[in-house]
């Protein structure tokens, strides 16, 4: 594992990964709103604007404390959702801010809707294709480097979580012990909706 | 036995109606249909950066198809912190592409049974390049507080009129967007900025190699400039088809 100035501080995530982490805030879920063609644009284009809710997702940030009860700066566990098809295709995600930038460094990706290709599989000796719930886990991913944790690498090696989350608190719970973090599990549900359909 | 590649071969089991059942699965394998209660969902073999498989959503309405990329190009933007890059993107490839993008889906509507296929196949790499494109200019936004100082610095040596920021250049093929075009007395200069990875060095690569195939008296002079010589990879390459300067003197370079 390298860090220092010709790369990410990998040491510096390998430690606040490792160390036991906390909830600091109590935040509410957020539903960004999704791009909508306008009016005018459409009409230009001779076209109807088409508007669809099927793409609308839930959000909830949350901040990290160590512990000794203050915040961790710059570090915070993203989970996102699905609005309208819960329980499908979730993900966590553990960001730390890195020159003013947003790193993830780890990534829980939970029944996923499309299997995940490995593409370093012969590097690291595990399934080519995950075809299921799967963590991509920071340690394996530093071992690629830098490029691994920029935005085209996305961390691209992940490993098949052994059993299949079937409640949000399955979910959470995976997210806990990926991430090192307590308390994940007692925030509250997000205002995830049965389908539109 | 050994293949020719000097892998051990049992001539038993690799034969030529075995291999031929091998690639007929391996084809099959690379796109496929799975259910689920809303709409049928198609796997296709195209990755986002990250390694998850492009999936596409199919329904029908009244005879007619619509074809989405079911909002995960969106999501998968939105996950690396670029959904407002990504919009502005895959709308430009759906134009691009006689597609749409709207409520965060990439989508083709109203589509006859038999373009179908070409539809999937379009939607599917609009999605994938849309994502690729975002994460792209994630990678490089860093430079761009650079260049917005390297843009005074222009406007400063050779007049604002003089300086086009971010123009459209037509290449021997294709059509670029540089950082900047500075009008001079002789052949102007483009000037695009390389931060130090791979990405961003071929980008530039790619677009002043088909703007070098422009005959000579439509050319232009090409400048590079390096944020950080030590660390830029593909320096070679990069410098067949520019001229490479590092931040700090191109505005000398370009006004000698």
């Amino acid at each position: 594992m390298t860090g220092g100035p010709l790369g990410y501080p990998l040491n510096e995530w390998a430690s606040l990964l490792n160390e036991s982490k906390g909830v600091f805030n109590w935040p509410d879920w957020q539903t960004p709103r999704v791009f909508v063609e306008g009016k005018r644009a459409a009409a230009k284009a001779g076209r109807s604007r088409f508007v669809s809710h099927e793409t609308e997702r839930c959000r909830l940030h949350v901040q990290l404390m160590d512990k000794s009860g203050a915040s961790i700066e710059g570090a915070e566990v993203c989970l996102m959702m699905w609005r309208y098809r819960p329980m499908e295709d979730m993900s966590a995600i553990l960001s730390v801010a890195y020159e003013g930038k947003s790193v993830c460094i780890c990534r829980v990706d939970v029944r996923p809707a499309a299997p995940h290709i490995n593409k370093h599989w012969r590097r690291f000796g595990g399934p080519s294709e995950i075809n299921g719930s799967h963590v991509h886990q920071f340690s394996d991913n530093a071992t690629l480097g830098r490029k691994a944790f920029d935005p085209f690498g996305n961390l691209p090696q992940a490993v098949p979580l052994h059993t299949e989350p079937d409640h949000l608190r399955d979910f959470l719970q995976v997210v806990e012990r990926a991430f090192n973090v307590d308390g994940l599990t007692t925030l509250h549900p997000p205002p995830t909706q049965e389908s539109l359909l | 036995m050994t293949s020719l590649l000097g892998l051990a071969v049992n001539p038993t089991i690799v034969t030529p109606r075995s291999i031929s059942a091998i690639a007929d699965e391996v084809a099959r394998s690379l796109a496929y249909s799975r259910e689920s209660a809303e709409a049928p969902a198609i796997v296709t073999p195209l990755l986002y950066p990250g390694g998850s498989r492009v999936v596409l959503t199919l329904r029908e309405d009244s005879g007619s198809f619509f074809v989405t990329d079911g909002g995960h190009g969106a999501r998968e933007a939105d996950m690396m912190g670029g959904s407002r890059v990504f919009q502005r993107v895959a709308r430009d490839l759906a134009e691009a592409n006689d597609i749409r993008f709207d409520s965060d889906l990439i989508f083709d509507i109203e589509v006859p049974r038999d373009a179908l296929l070409t539809a999937a196949i379009v939607v599917a790499n609009a999605s994938k390049t849309a994502v690729e494109t975002t994460a792209l200019r994630l990678a490089n936004r860093k430079i761009e507080g650079r260049l917005d100082e390297l843009l005074v610095r222009f406007d400063r040596q050779f007049g604002v009129e003089k300086v086009i920021r971010a123009p459209s250049i037509r290449g021997a093929t294709e059509e670029w967007e540089v950082d900047a075009m500075i009008i001079t007395s002789g052949r102007s200069a483009l000037v695009d900025l390389v931060a130090a990875n791979a990405n961003s060095a071929n980008s530039v690569l790619a677009k002043y190699f088909d703007i070098s195939r422009l005959p000579e008296d439509e050319g232009f002079r090409r400048f590079a400039v390096l944020l950080d010589r030590e660390k830029t990879p593909n320096l070679s390459v990069l410098g067949a088809t520019s001229r490479l300067v590092e931040y700090d003197q191109a505005v000398q370079a370009i006004a000698a």
